[in-house]
């Protein structure tokens, strides 16, 4: 996609041969509809059951991502860089932990995370807070909270812990991307964002529109790959793998990646998977809005597949470490 | 860029109609609806900001045809090209600019002729906006937002169900019980049968031997899973968010004597019962079974989903 996209940017001739990808994609669209009939005739089971949950996890997310990308527009539009920076603490050991704590004021999922961090980092937040935000707010926001409150009852620490869990998660990684991270892992599409703005309205609607039209495209990647996986793979195989010990751990942080679940409805999937230690659940909870297939897809096309392919893992790894070792005091 | 308004507009409108026509409760919850069909005006409302703000844009800048390319300086001109002092993260040279607008790389090597660029505002599309290497022109259509067309053709083309029986877990009480209260209080018995949702039942049944519910009547629906001569394994998904995280509530239906046990309609949400009686012992697989005085094949209700 990305060399077919360079190659028209070099020369104007290429344009004239590139593939036709608004009428084809039109037409299919158009021809889709028409044979409604007897496409749904001809749906399997199966297919019928991808296509649900595929089109329960794009709508599911339209809402907070439409609030996110509002939001994203917003910030680009209406907060100058100076602001943002002055707000945070000076030295990034502190700014850092300080971001990934404000993740509490975004009450949304990891689908208006990611455009609002991407617009706080050109806004003059530094890049490591703003991903510090980007990975605790989805899981520490009051609605993430008060559901997993609701769906561990009688276990309060299992909050608390989660809680914690994230916002040391999240200010590591932050931290990491401070000492070791390189600018040019970044795309420079995001590089480039931040200008000056002349007419806010404009560039409300602007970037809104940008936004949404680049991290839904990468949403519907996300939501089918989840999809396809939650189609083939049943969720009831992990009762054969590995239940307790760090195996478990590890196998529930890889369903959080694969399952791609909503941060306000994972711990109701958590909570049901009693044959995991709380401390493998814990793992679930804290690596499902940091790290997933719809997360990594959106990161992706936010910041660079460099970017992605680096963060999505070391935050993964992060995740699970800290998580066994809060688990092990908290829970 | 057109495209783009199009892609933005027609996901607003598959968002309110999936919201208006009730469609969407069979993917995610019911609460969501409003907040689908908001998301639905909003990016409708985007959509058309974006066409009359370029609109009035475009009109705006015809009046400096004349100008012989030299770039206008109002200051609130949104296309006038930015300095790269304005922008200190980037190398200055020949890099694509993202601002916003037609403005591309055209308009840091030449400059001149910006005011001309606004009358070509299609000029942008097509242009190196690969999300990865390059940057890329704001108002450009992404590539990857065709995608887009993928759910709104699922959503009508192939109108996929409710879940159903299909790949059940047939295990999944357990995550069930886990997820809600326990000391139920009883119940007091009535002459009438109580409404109850499944997974109520099935928390009740597993909470202290469902001592709750002893000699009450209840009456619970949902889908048949499997249909046996003289009983019915019967299914009912409860929902957090979305079909996602959807976990299924499931009842061993043991039949009353005498009442033939003919499958009643099946449409796309699948074959759907109702079933009055009381608790007794645990069934097949270890589910709880309710001993049914009344059993009838119903429609699919609205919601088939519980919360």
């Amino acid at each position: 996609m990305s060399s077919e996209s360079s190659a028209t940017g070099r020369s104007s001739g290429a344009r004239n041969v590139s593939f036709p990808l608004p009428e084809v994609s039109l037409g299919a669209l158009l021809v889709a509809l028409v044979l409604r009939s007897s496409i749904r005739a001809h749906t399997s089971q199966a297919m019928a059951h991808w296509a649900t949950i595929f089109l329960a996890i794009v709508m599911q997310a339209m809402p907070f991502m439409v609030l996110g990308v509002i939001l994203s527009g917003t910030i680009a539009a209406f907060v100058r860089p100076s602001a943002l920076a002055r707000v945070l603490p000076k030295s990034r050991a502190l700014a850092v932990p300080v971001a990934a704590i404000s993740g509490v004021f975004l009450p949304g999922c990891e689908c208006s995370s990611v455009p609002v961090a991407a617009r706080l980092a050109q806004r003059g937040v530094p890049f490591s807070a703003a991903m510090a935000f980007l990975l605790a707010s989805p899981a520490i926001n009051p609605v993430v909270l008060v559901a997993t409150a609701v769906a561990f009852p009688g276990r309060p620490m299992m909050m608390l812990a989660r809680f914690a869990a994230s916002v040391i998660v999240a200010s590591i990684v932050g931290l990491l991307w401070e000492r070791f991270g390189n600018p040019d892992w970044l795309s420079k599409a995001f590089a480039n964002g931040s200008h000056e703005v002349t007419n806010p309205w404009r560039e409300l609607v602007e970037t809104a529109m940008h936004d949404f039209s680049q991290a839904a495209g990468f949403l519907v990647v996300g939501g089918a790959t989840a999809a396809t996986l939650q189609t083939v793979v049943s969720r009831s195989i992990l009762k054969t793998l590995g239940n307790t010990g760090p195996l478990a751990i590890v196998i529930l942080g890889l369903l959080a990646v694969v399952l791609s679940i909503c941060s306000e409805a994972d711990a109701f999937v958590a909570a049901g998977l009693t044959q995991f230690s709380l401390t493998a659940r814990l793992a679930f909870l804290v690596v499902g809005p940091m790290v997933d297939l719809k997360l990594i897809a959106l990161q992706m096309g936010t910041f660079g597949r460099k970017f992605a392919f680096r963060f999505a893992p070391l935050t993964f790894v992060v995740a699970l470490i800290v998580s066994s070792i809060v688990g092990a005091v908290l829970l | 860029m057109k495209y783009r308004r199009l892609l933005v507009a027609l996901v607003g409108v598959t968002c309110l109609r999936l919201a208006l026509t009730g469609q969407y409760k069979q993917y995610v919850r019911v609460g969501m609806g409003r907040y689908l069909a908001l998301a639905g005006v909003a990016l409708a409302i985007l959509a058309l900001a974006d066409i009359a703000m370029h609109r009035s844009e475009e009109s705006h800048n015809n009046e400096f045809v004349g100008d012989c390319g030299h770039p206008p300086h109002e200051p609130d001109h949104r296309h006038e090209p930015t300095e790269p002092e304005h922008r200190p993260n980037v190398s200055a040279q020949h890099e694509p600019s993202q601002n916003i607008g037609a403005q591309s790389e055209n308009t840091l090597t030449e400059p001149a002729e910006t005011g001309l660029e606004h009358q070509h505002p299609e000029l942008g599309h097509g242009r190196g906006y690969g999300p990865n290497e390059h940057g890329h022109d704001h108002s450009s259509t992404p590539k990857i937002a065709w995608l887009l067309l993928l759910p709104i053709a699922v959503a009508f083309a192939v109108v996929p169900p409710a879940l159903g029986k299909w790949g059940i877990d047939r295990s999944s009480n357990a995550a069930i019980v886990a997820t809600r209260k326990s000391n139920y209080l009883p119940l007091k018995p009535s002459d009438t049968p109580l409404p109850m949702a499944t997974n109520e039942f099935v928390a009740r049944a597993f909470d202290e031997s469902g001592s709750s519910l002893k000699g009450v009547t209840v009456s619970i629906e949902g889908f048949v899973i499997e249909r046996k001569h003289n009983y019915v394994v019967m299914g009912r998904y409860s929902i957090a968010c979305c079909a996602a995280d959807a976990v299924a509530a499931q009842v061993h239906v043991q039949l009353p004597r005498g009442i033939s046990n003919t499958p009643g309609t099946s449409g796309p949400q699948g074959e759907w019962i109702r079933a009055s009686g009381m608790l007794i012992g645990s069934g097949e697989n270890d589910l709880p079974k309710l001993v049914a005085t009344e059993f009838t094949n119903i429609r699919p209700p609205s919601n088939t989903y519980e919360g």
